[in-house]
This record gives C-alpha cells, sequence and structure tokens, in this order.
C-alpha cells in the first residue's frame, strides 16, 4: 500500500513539477515577446525623434533658396506638433503619415531649386536626412518583425492562454500609407 | 561490407544537406558568400595589389582598433535598392565586433555607379551620415567618374581609416540613437545563415570518417589524423595574407550613398 502512495506521490509531483515549469517558461515567452516589440517601438521613436530634430536646419537651408514656399514649412511643423500630441502608438503611425508627405513635398523643392545641389551644406543635410531615413526603415523592420513574432504566437493555442494570464495583447504593426510609399526617397 | 553501406548513406545524407540551399528560392541579388578577406572585389575592378595593399592597411587598422572595414565590388544590384542590400549583407557577415558593432561596409555596384557606405551603430558618433556622404563625395565619386575604382577606394579607405584611429572606437553612438538593445529584438539567426548548422554536420561527418578509419586502422595507429593539421589555418583558403572573420557587428542603417 505504502509503496504504491509513494508512486502516485512520486507522479503527482513529478506533473505538478512539469506544467509548472511549462506555465513559468510559457508565460515568460510572451512577457519576452511583449518587452521585445515596446523595445523595438522605443528604437522607432527614436529614430522619427531624430528625424524631426533635422527638419529645422534643412528647412533652414532651404528656406535661403526658396523662401516663398511657406506653406511646405508649415505643414511640416504642423505634423510635428501632431505627432507630439499622439496618445499612442497608432496616432503616432498617423502623424508620421502626415508628416513624410509634408516631406517628401519639401524635397521636391530640390527639382525646383537645382542651386541646392551644388550646396555641400545642403548635400551634408540630405545626408543626415537619408541615413536617418534608413535608420527608421531598419527600425521599422525589426518592430515589424518583434510584432510579427509576439501576435503569430498570441494566435497560437498555448499563445493565446498565456497573453491572456500575463495581460499581453496583440501590438500594431507599423504600416506605411500606400500613398507614403514613395516618400521621401531622395534621388538627385 | 555493411560498414561501407553505413558510410555511403551518411555521405549521401550530409550531401543533400549542404546542396538544399541550392534548391531554395533565390534571392536577387543573393548576399555574397562570407569573404575571407577585408577585400571582395566581386566586379573585379582592383588588381592583385591594391587588394593586398588594401587587405593588408584593413587587417592592421582592425589590430589597432578592433575595427572592422571590409570593401565589397560586384557589377549590379539587379535592382535591389543598395541600402537594404548593404545593410543585410553588413549585418549577415558580421563586420565588427560583437558588443561594439564598430564595422563598416564599403560597397561599390560597378554597372549600376552606386556605391554605399554602411556605418555600424558603435561608429555613429566618429563617423555621422554628412561626414560620410562627404568622404563619399570627395574620393569615390570623383575617382569613380574617370574609371580609377582602385584609387578611390584606397583614397576613401585613407580616409576612414584616418578618422577611425583618430578618434575613439569603443564607445557607442550617441548622435540621438538609443544604446542598441543587445539581442533581444533580433531573432536568432537569420532563415538564410546555415554556417552553425554545416559547421555541426561537418563536425559530425568528420568524427564518422575517424571514428571508421580508426576501425580499419587499428593496427596502423592514428594515420588519420594527417588530414586535420592541414585545416589549422582556417577553413579558407587564403593566397593573400587575410584572415578576416565576423566578430558579430550589428548596423542600424547608419552611413551613405551616392552614385557617380
Amino acid at each position: 500500500m505504502n509503496k504504491n502512495l509513494l508512486v502516485v506521490l512520486g507522479v503527482i509531483i513529478a506533473l505538478v513539477v512539469i506544467v509548472g515549469g511549462w506555465t513559468i517558461s510559457g508565460y515568460n515567452r510572451v512577457v519576452t515577446m511583449d518587452e521585445n516589440v515596446k523595445t523595438a517601438w522605443a528604437q522607432v521613436d527614436n529614430q522619427l525623434k531624430r528625424r524631426f530634430d533635422l527638419i529645422p536646419n534643412l528647412v533652414e537651408t532651404v528656406k535661403g533658396y526658396a523662401a516663398h514656399e511657406k506653406e511646405v514649412f508649415e505643414h511640416l511643423a504642423d505634423a510635428r506638433t501632431k505627432y507630439f500630441q499622439a496618445p499612442d502608438v497608432k496616432g503616432k503611425i498617423e502623424a508620421t503619415g502626415d508628416f513624410e508627405r509634408a516631406l517628401s513635398r519639401l524635397l521636391v523643392l530640390q527639382e525646383t531649386y537645382p542651386q541646392l545641389k551644388a550646396n555641400e551644406t545642403f548635400l551634408k543635410m540630405m545626408d543626415s536626412l537619408e541615413g536617418t531615413e534608413n535608420r527608421l526603415s531598419v527600425e521599422r523592420k525589426r518592430y515589424n518583425d518583434a510584432v510579427r513574432t509576439l501576435n503569430t504566437h498570441i494566435r497560437t493555442v498555448f499563445g493565446h492562454f498565456f497573453a491572456g494570464l500575463a495581460g499581453v495583447s496583440k501590438a500594431e504593426y507599423y504600416q506605411i500609407p500606400e500613398a507614403e510609399k514613395a516618400a521621401p526617397k531622395v534621388k538627385f | 561490407m555493411a560498414l561501407k553501406s553505413n558510410l555511403l548513406k551518411r555521405l549521401l545524407v550530409f550531401a543533400l544537406f549542404w546542396l538544399y540551399p541550392a534548391f531554395l528560392p533565390a534571392v536577387t541579388p543573393p548576399i555574397p558568400a562570407q569573404p575571407s578577406q577585408y577585400v571582395e572585389d566581386l566586379a573585379g575592378v582592383l588588381n592583385a595589389e591594391t587588394r593586398a595593399r588594401l587587405n593588408a592597411r584593413l587587417k592592421d587598422l582592425e589590430a589597432a582598433t578592433t575595427v572592422q572595414v571590409v570593401v565589397l565590388t560586384l557589377n549590379s544590384l539587379e535592382g535591389e535598392p543598395i541600402e537594404s542590400f548593404s545593410h543585410q549583407t553588413a549585418v549577415k557577415w558580421g563586420i565588427g565586433q560583437k558588443g561594439k558593432d564598430n564595422g563598416v561596409l564599403i560597397t561599390v555596384a560597378v554597372k549600376d555607379r552606386k556605391y554605399r557606405i554602411e556605418v555600424g551603430y558603435g561608429l555613429e558618433s566618429i563617423l555621422p551620415d554628412s561626414l560620410v556622404g562627404s568622404l563619399g563625395r570627395e574620393y569615390l565619386v570623383l575617382n569613380f567618374r574617370k574609371g580609377d575604382f582602385a584609387g578611390g577606394i584606397v583614397a576613401a579607405v585613407t580616409a576612414l581609416a584616418d578618422k577611425i584611429s583618430g578618434g575613439q572606437v569603443v564607445s557607442k553612438a550617441d548622435e540621438g540613437s538609443p544604446p542598441h538593445p543587445a539581442t533581444t529584438v533580433r531573432q536568432s539567426g537569420s532563415p538564410g545563415s546555415i554556417n552553425p548548422l554545416t559547421a555541426v554536420l561537418l563536425l559530425i561527418f568528420i568524427l564518422l570518417i575517424t571514428i571508421n578509419i580508426f576501425r580499419k586502422a587499428r593496427k596502423g595507429g592514428g594515420g588519420g589524423f594527417f588530414w586535420f593539421g592541414g585545416g589549422g589555418g582556417g577553413w579558407s583558403s587564403g593566397g593573400d595574407s587575410g584572415g578576416f572573420s565576423g566578430g558579430g557587428g550589428d548596423f542600424g542603417g547608419g552611413g551613405a550613398s551616392g552614385d557617380w
């Protein structure tokens, strides 16, 4: 009798350990994925801010050649404000779309004022801007990869369960609205 | 007899493993294979002397500063934007030391007349985009327009090396980008990389052969080991002195592109 009891006890303990371990790792996994998404977004946000910071300089350089293109500059300022006032990731993504529209119009000015292309200050400015845009697309891609990992996992049977347990919800992809797909690519 | 057919079967299996990547859909253009040197002249625009000189220069640079600078020339990007090609290649080759992310990749697409200087996270403070852009315009564009690829690349590498060894190299980027979060965001190992897998398979393969050889050469002694000694220099067969092996550095997309 005793022996049987021990065996049963042993099995129960083993089961508890296994299930416990499984639960902990499942929970941890979901939490880690969520944290990765947040970190990735922070990277994107940082690059977006960096882009905003570069713009005033760019505007100053261009203004010297295109003083009467005031409208473009105003749109940029408005979009920038909208971004910083946006309450969540979704809002920020939308505001970024507006900003990118305005930015592409600014860049088009190069065509109207070709003297800009000979200006080394302007060219250096464009290097910085392009660099930021490039960094942005790298971080966007990494963000979307992290989101994909999380969202796919949340959709799986166990992932769904653990996500509920940990209070983790699906994340928003960073989609570039169709209209902006071309902006702000710079071609000399 | 049974031993031989067993070995043969194993050989077949491993051969298939290695050939498998060939059946995968091609990425145009595919990321070139990991180079064993600092200069990978796929477009053939540099002569042997220039390559050797550059290799030596870049090897010294790495020895002195741990910064890895790699030069890649190829014919065409086949429509792929140079930014994404350059970034993927730099990351795949792991240029720069892991953690320090201090790598630079110079890509020149000769037929497309495009170039890009890709700068790792860790070098962004001493090689900001505007500096790299100016460097490209000054050294690469002017020389490339004359058809002088060697001159342009050597001049650019010299300027970069001076900047790198002149400034402090070790600290991470400061130009507004945050400290790069280690490896949490990235998937472990890109889908295309098979090197660790290949290495493991190769090891097992060799082990099996060794065991089989030992079984046969029980009396003769360690006759099967001689070919391990030959591989002492690493897997790369290098004609020139070289020895670039990726340190696992990461890239955030900094740098500058241009055309001529």
